[in-house]
């Protein structure tokens, strides 16, 4: 009974930990993602000395807002802009808001577990996402969508 | 705009989704599950579980595979334009869910 409960102890440990493990592998290139948004944004504060004071600025909520508002083409119609990169800038703010919500997912969620492919897929998309944003990073676009994700948008 | 969940006609909805799935590769996609409910913002959200083949889930063609599954369902079904939801994909290998054997993914 005791080699029963210690082999139940060890594979609940283990696998609690896999699942930890997992699901922390989510936050970090996530949380790469949002540097990179807050970062680019400050770029274009031509005062460095209070760029850091604008990154705080930042409310996840708002960018994911901002961010969901972008992929919706019927609220942000970008007339007269070039359709490809009107495209890129919409899976680019797609890819930000399924990432947030995993990681919301990862960090609360402790019911469901995580499995390699998930974590591993999420990490991946961060990668699209950041080679996504280095093809259109200096567009018009791109700019207003930085500058829009420090505004709460109107419903 | 809000939309609230529970005016989405899910009879029209599961229709479209199906359509979406059955168009899916079988060799790469065993099974998709999905719900609908609100995400971690309270805004409406449809949700993708998607059980890869062991084969589509190897490191080095999960990217390309899990990109063109949520660009099949996502042009197919247009969840924004169409229902006002948000849309959500997850992954998991075939091995994964049936060791886990979660209910939400079956």
């Amino acid at each position: 009974m005791m080699n029963f409960c210690n082999r139940r102890k060890n594979w609940f440990t283990r696998t609690t930990l896999r699942k930890q493990t997992f699901a922390a592998s989510v936050r970090q290139p996530t949380c790469g993602l949002f540097h990179l948004l807050i970062f680019e944004a400050c770029l274009n504060w031509s005062n460095d000395v209070s760029r850091p004071g604008l990154a705080r600025m930042f409310d996840h909520g708002v960018m994911k807002k901002v961010s969901k508002k972008i992929t919706d083409a019927g609220k942000t119609p970008f007339v007269g802009e070039d359709p490809v990169i009107v495209d890129k800038l919409r899976s680019f703010a797609g890819l930000f808001v399924q990432r947030q919500e995993q990681r919301h997912e990862a960090d609360y969620n402790i019911k469901d577990a995580w499995s390699l492919t998930q974590s591993l897929e999420e990490i991946l998309a961060v990668n699209r996402a950041f080679a996504t944003w280095r093809e259109i990073r200096t567009e018009k676009i791109s700019q207003y969508y930085l500058v829009s994700l420090l505004i709460r948008p109107r419903d | 705009m809000y939309v609230p969940t529970g005016s989405v006609n899910q009879a029209q909805l599961a229709q479209s989704a199906n359509a979406a799935i059955r168009s899916l590769n079988s060799q790469e996609v065993a099974h998709v599950a999905y719900s609908i409910g609100d995400d971690s913002t309270g805004d409406p959200a449809i949700f993708f579980r998607i059980v890869l083949t062991d084969e589509a889930s190897r490191e080095d063609r999960l990217a390309d595979v899990a990109g063109r599954v949520e660009s099949t369902l996502f042009n197919s079904i247009r969840p924004i334009e169409n229902w006002g939801l948000t849309p959500y994909f997850s992954f998991r290998s075939f091995s994964e869910q049936r060791m886990l054997n979660d209910p939400g993914w079956s």
